[in-house]
């Protein structure tokens, strides 16, 4: 019994989570064999509601919900709270209110999948989609490091140090990858599911017993840190964090790179009905506050009992920490298989696009007489090399990446004038000025980003500045390129098809 | 672009820009308000996440009927590609 409620127990849980994602994965391919690109990627476009949602949702939230938010509202109270809320509900809902119906649409008029097919139909150039394509999965490759740092984070302390970082992570990465390989998106999308479920009650479990256990409750926590730390209650908080000129240059390019990453462009064509899709802001308006006020609930409960933590990774690690302290290891491994399941959720995503993107962005453009069954194999094939190089990257330049991993969502965000000139139709961008914004805007966020401290300059993140200096490179050079227009018969084409 | 989906739009930038209103009025009020939040806790958590989820619902219910006369249409082999005149009055 005390095996059971200590280390042992933990291990059984995740043993458990393992299995059954793996029995998931393995069902999907089993009963939905794909033999065409569009099943494999996309799961034949035919996710109903529930599932299409959740496998929103649980590609969504990352390491960053489960061990960075709660940390960041440790450190910077109420405003890391407005900031994250005001970031993903906000302006990435926003996004989705305007464009995921209509890209679900120009997915059906067209076939598109991922976003280079629509960059590249829409502009008339294949070389569009060569570099936007390149660009948005170098993107992913930092996120991909910081998930993987979460991952390896969370199984040594649910087992007890019994698994090292080499080890841990090898045995995920290489689950995830099997997975994907076998099932496709509709392995990915159910093992979302279960996911994004695990998740949910999860980190609102956790929230609630942490909060409970170690501080008496929500009203308790708050009415002790009115006493003590308010500032943490009020913007812009402690040491001025949030300030609003940065808080806004902040929650909008990073609110708008998340849905220009590939794995959530991807997801915007697999639901079953439009309706489906148009149901996307109302649940990430309804699924995010419920998740990230439990974040803010851990983080002020972590500041009732242990006040005065500085170092990162204590704060980050909060929730975690306390759950441990407070109730049997088991408890643990349940919260931790439920962060786990944040982690996975997201690069299991993320490894099935790249390579979705690899086989359809480049390969069958530069091979085009494949047939589909040579195109899925392709892309299973580009799933094992992206997965693999991912996990030699995580295992042997972990620290690098993961501190440009800050400002990956914003890099994504480098995509967006250029996504929304298609989406939209207008007929005055060009293809010279899709490439030359994300580029000039890319320089611009390293420039800053790297060069800068904390990322910012004249008091506005770097994200802003380089989505600025997209913005205007992309209008001043589209109007000085007239010439490279998308055709009148393309722009017709996109305006038939509705919002 | 149709004018439902600019309309809640500009209700969800509007009531976004209240939740990050700069300080003053509502975040820099702790006095206990609801079940004894305070009040800068309530606005911020309860509010205005509800307030903003109740703006996403009503889209939802303005595209309803549209998005379901165009299921149907797809279903009897209607091409995506035709309903773009009639959206735009709506």
């Amino acid at each position: 019994m005390d095996w059971l409620l200590g280390s042992g127990g933990s291990i059984l849980v995740l043993v458990l989570y393992f299995t059954a994602t793996m029995i998931i994965g393995l069902v999907a391919w089993r009963y939905f064999p794909q033999s065409d690109p569009e099943g494999y990627i996309l799961g034949g476009r035919g996710m109903g509601w529930f599932v299409a949602a959740f496998t929103l949702m649980a590609t969504q939230y990352s390491a960053l919900t489960f061990l960075g938010f709660p940390g960041t509202m440790y450190r910077t109270g109420l405003g890391g709270y407005v900031a994250i809320m005001g970031m993903y509900v906000g302006v990435s809902a926003l996004y989705w209110m305007l464009f995921a119906a209509r890209t679900w649409k120009l997915g059906r008029a067209f076939g598109h999948m991922t976003p280079a097919e629509t960059f590249a139909h829409f502009y008339g150039q294949k070389w569009v989609g060569y570099v936007l394509a390149a660009m948005l999965i170098a993107t992913l490759i930092p996120y991909i490091q910081a998930q993987i740092m979460g991952i390896s984070y969370l199984l040594q302390v649910a087992t007890g140090d019994l698994l090292s970082f080499q080890l841990g992570t090898t045995l995920v990465y290489s689950l995830m990858i099997f997975y994907v390989f076998m099932g496709g998106l509709r392995a990915v999308a159910w093992t979302d599911t279960m996911q994004g479920l695990l998740l949910l009650g999860g980190v609102g479990v956790g929230a609630l017993l942490v909060s409970y256990a170690a501080a008496g409750g929500p009203v308790a926590t708050f009415t002790k840190l009115l006493e003590t730390q308010p500032e943490l209650l009020t913007l812009p908080g402690p040491g001025n964090a949030w300030p609003w000129a940065y808080l806004l240059s902040w929650v909008i390019p990073v609110g708008l790179g998340w849905p220009m990453q590939p794995q959530m462009w991807l997801k915007m064509h697999i639901p079953r009905s439009v309706t489906y899709i148009r149901l996307w802001p109302l649940w990430v308006t309804i699924s995010f506050p419920v998740v990230m006020g439990a974040a803010f609930l851990t983080g002020m409960t972590g500041q009732v009992v242990q006040p005065g933590l500085t170092e990162r990774e204590a704060t980050d690690t909060v929730m975690i920490t306390l759950l441990l302290e407070y109730f049997p290891a088991i408890v643990g491994g349940l919260v931790a298989a439920a962060g786990l399941a944040a982690m996975m959720s997201t690069v299991s995503s993320q490894i099935h696009s790249v390579g979705a993107s690899v086989a359809r962005d480049f390969l069958a453009q530069m091979f085009p007489d494949q047939e589909p069954r040579q195109q899925v194999w392709l892309a299973r094939l580009a799933v094992i090399v992206v997965g693999f190089v991912g996990l030699y990257l995580s295992l042997t330049q972990p620290a690098l990446l993961t501190t440009l991993g800050v400002f990956s969502a914003a890099w994504a965000a480098q995509a967006a004038p250029a996504a929304i000139g298609a989406l939209a139709g207008w007929r005055w961008p060009t293809s010279w000025g899709a490439v030359a914004g994300p580029a000039g805007g890319t320089l611009v966020l390293f420039w800053i980003g790297l060069g800068f401290p904390q990322q910012q300059w004249q008091g506005l993140y770097a994200g802003l500045w380089a989505l600025l200096v997209n913005i205007i490179l992309f209008v001043a050079v589209s109007l000085w390129t007239p010439g490279s227009r998308p055709s009148r018969d393309t722009v017709d084409a996109y305006r038939r098809v509705g919002w | 672009m149709p004018r439902r989906l600019i309309r809640h739009a500009l209700i969800h930038i509007f009531l976004c820009l209240c939740f990050l209103l700069p300080g003053g009025l509502l975040w820099n009020r702790v006095e206990p308000h609801l079940a004894g939040l305070p009040f800068s806790v309530f606005v911020e958590t309860l509010m205005f996440p509800f307030l903003i989820a109740l703006n996403a619902l009503a889209l939802l219910w303005s595209c309803w009927h549209h998005d379901q006369s165009l299921m149907k249409q797809l279903a009897q082999g209607a091409d995506v590609m035709s309903e773009s005149e009639k959206d735009r009055e709506q």
